[in-house]
């Protein structure tokens, strides 16, 4: 099997793919907008580095043209590859040079693409990302939810496949390890404080500033030692107002001297994350189907989280503990519930959360799923 | 030396580190903490730490050069750096202490080899980002860097508040964050995060009921930063250095007695009277 991957490498959910398509020993070309992939990229594969520019569009409602040089390029890629299938993992200049290189059979993987605000009824896309959404021979959403919105912008015939990001929930597991007990010590929680962990990275999108909010205002209610666990500072051009801001609501409050802000983890790294915490606090505007909800439940980790449309349709709805969104009091009381609720309590709740990570989200499933779909696409299915 | 495969590589200040950890376990707790200082660079330094459960340094706390050696026992670890071989070795009792041995290690590193090597000093410190400027905030023990790093925050970003670098390679000095965690840093405070930004000010602090900005000469600055980076001119084959770094920064850095009160009311005085004495910071 011969895959044409297009970038961003960095992100994990690509990283994924690749390295299950590494096990499969499929032939694979990558192509990605930086470099950094050269290094890590397994023997065998192939790795070219194309940063496309883009023209302005020829109309408002029309997507910006790519170089004819950067077009070209691909389809040199192609023509010496003959790729069975060509799978762009981002809809960005990218995919869009994919497409205007007329490159398939062409997968595209939505994720954040479709992500619906609260109290949006569909999403709202650029030219750009309707036309690659429109000449895809497959897309994947991640979220039951999005199926209806692929399907009203994909082209007829198209295949649209349900494929969350997943998680290997063997390393993904329930337990305090030992890594985790050092972290603790390392980053100043005592023993006995219960941790609520903000896994999410710094940004305009991920609710930091009601997280902050709400746990001062929930602090004084709490009935053990606690602590907010706040991970990757980030460094987009929005994060230091956005922190700023956050920071200027709680800085004179109790709730000051128990932040941890906690350096950018790595994915391989995320289960010591998750073993340190005893809950996550997910606050997010806008999302797809976050591997951090799957991430957790495979953890055993309770879970506070406002019911997003794209999180509707999946154990979310049952097993997380729902907050009103754009509510700090809805928040903070959901902190106050899990943080003094009795261990015994949650537990079956947690149990069953793990069990459908295992059932329909775990690696074992997802990775024959996509090996599934790159099959038939290549067949012409 | 060694290297196995419990090893990570760091960069701080440009100064590259190859990190040799006693097994994965260490490996798998100690490299997140500095995931972003990725090494960008040929690591010009072996730095290992070594476990050994039974060693008990009894609180002694001691610092010693021989040549380009310097042995050393502090805060419950103990070895020895090698300036010239460019390599180290920490010793330390337990996991818990490994990141403050390391950190021991590096920070002592850096702050010999940027002034050699960089035209760069590591200061102890606070380094602050106000107002798109970087604030070089020193004083002695006590005078109020960790208090203005706490007022910082809502107001400012806070790089660190024990150890800065200031990179004076070019003609507009630059404040780098460092991952070195200083033994009374409280935990809420610490960052390991990669920031720089242009340095426009040195601040050398004063507790006092009032606040008030008095220009300081390059010579007095000086002398302030003796007061409080002693361990930097220990040795006399490196003080030059040093002292010849310091004296670059003095020049192109302004210098401030700062005398304050503990209250966020700080920053609009700083605003009202730092704020016009400063240039328009340059992009970093």
């Amino acid at each position: 099997m011969r895959i044409l991957t297009i970038g961003p490498v960095g992100v994990v959910a690509m990283q994924r793919v690749l390295n299950w398509l590494a096990e499969r020993d499929a032939e694979v070309w990558v192509v990605d907008q930086d470099d950094s992939y050269r290094a890590l990229a397994p023997a065998g594969f192939h790795f070219s580095v194309l940063a496309p520019a883009t023209r302005d569009a020829p109309a408002p409602s029309a997507a910006p043209v790519i170089d004819p040089q950067a077009v070209a390029s691909l389809q040199h890629i192609a023509a010496q590859f003959q790729p069975e299938v060509v799978h762009v993992h981002n809809v960005d200049a990218l995919g869009l040079a994919c497409v205007q290189a007329g490159l398939g059979p062409l997968l595209v993987s939505t994720w954040g693409a479709l992500g619906q605000r609260v109290g949006q009824t569909e999403p709202s896309l650029s030219p750009a990302v309707r036309q690659v959404l429109a000449a895809a021979d497959a897309l994947i959403v991640d979220a039951p939810t999005l199926l209806a919105p692929a399907q009203a912008l994909a082209k007829p015939g198209a295949r649209i496949e349900l494929l969350p990001m997943g998680a290997d929930t063997q390393r993904f597991r329930p337990g305090r390890t030992e890594a985790a007990l050092l972290w603790r010590t390392l980053f100043g929680i005592p023993d006995d404080a219960f941790v609520l962990l903000s896994p999410r990275m710094w940004g305009a999108f991920y609710g930091h500033q009601a997280i902050l909010q709400s746990y001062a205002l929930a602090c004084p209610r709490f009935n053990q030692p606690t602590r907010l666990a706040l991970v990757g500072l980030g460094d987009g051009p929005d994060v230091l107002p956005h922190m700023a801001a956050a920071w200027r609501a709680v800085a004179h409050s109790d709730a000051a001297a128990a932040v941890r802000w906690l350096p950018r983890i790595r994915y391989q790294q995320m289960p010591t994350l998750y073993a340190m915490s005893d809950a996550v606090v997910n606050y997010p505007e806008v999302d797809s189907f976050a591997a951090t909800l799957i991430e957790a439940a495979a953890c055993e980790t309770p879970i506070i989280t406002p019911l997003l449309p794209t999180y509707r349709g999946a154990f979310v709805e049952t097993l997380c503990t729902l907050v009103e969104p754009g509510s700090l009091e809805a928040l903070a009381e959901a902190m106050v519930q899990v943080v003094n609720q009795p261990p015994g309590e949650r537990q079956a709740r947690l149990d069953q959360a793990r069990q459908v990570a295992q059932r329909e989200y775990d690696d074992t499933v997802i990775e024959p799923r996509l090996w599934t779909l790159y099959q038939e696409l290549a067949r012409g299915a | 030396m060694l290297t196995t495969s419990s090893a990570f590589g760091m960069a701080v200040g440009g100064v590259g580190f190859q990190v040799q950890l006693p097994d994965d376990a260490w490996l798998a707790v100690l490299a997140p903490l500095y995931n972003e200082f990725p090494l960008d660079c040929e690591p010009e330094w072996q730095v290992t730490v070594s476990h050994d459960p039974d060693l008990d340094l009894g609180g002694q706390r001691w610092i010693e050069h021989d040549g380009p050696l310097t042995r050393f026992s502090v805060n419950g670890y103990g070895g020895w750096v090698d300036l010239e071989r460019r390599q180290a070795l920490v010793r330390t009792a337990s996991l818990t202490l490994g990141s403050a041995s390391l950190e021991g290690a590096l920070a002592y590193a850096c702050m010999q080899e940027l002034p050699r090597t960089r035209h760069s000093l590591l200061l102890h410190a606070a380094g602050i980002h106000w107002q798109g400027r970087g604030l070089v905030v020193s004083g002695h023990a006590g005078a109020g860097k960790t208090t203005v790093a706490r007022l910082a925050q809502g107001n400012a970003e806070l790089f660190n508040d024990e150890m800065v670098i200031v990179d004076l390679s070019e003609s507009q000095p630059k404040l780098l964050s460092t991952p070195f965690v200083g033994p009374t840093t409280p935990p809420e405070l610490v960052r390991r995060i990669n920031r720089r930004a242009p340095a426009s000010a040195l601040l050398l602090l004063a507790h006092a009921s009032i606040f008030e900005l008095q220009p300081l000469s390059p010579a007095e600055a000086v002398l302030e930063l003796l007061r409080t980076n002693l361990a930097a001119v220990e040795r006399t084959a490196s003080a030059t250095a040093w002292l010849a770094a310091v004296d670059r920064l003095v020049q192109a850095l302004p210098a401030y007695q700062l005398r304050f009160r503990p209250t966020t009311e700080l920053w609009d005085f700083l605003a009202g009277a730092l704020l016009p004495l400063m240039e328009e910071p340059c992009a970093s």
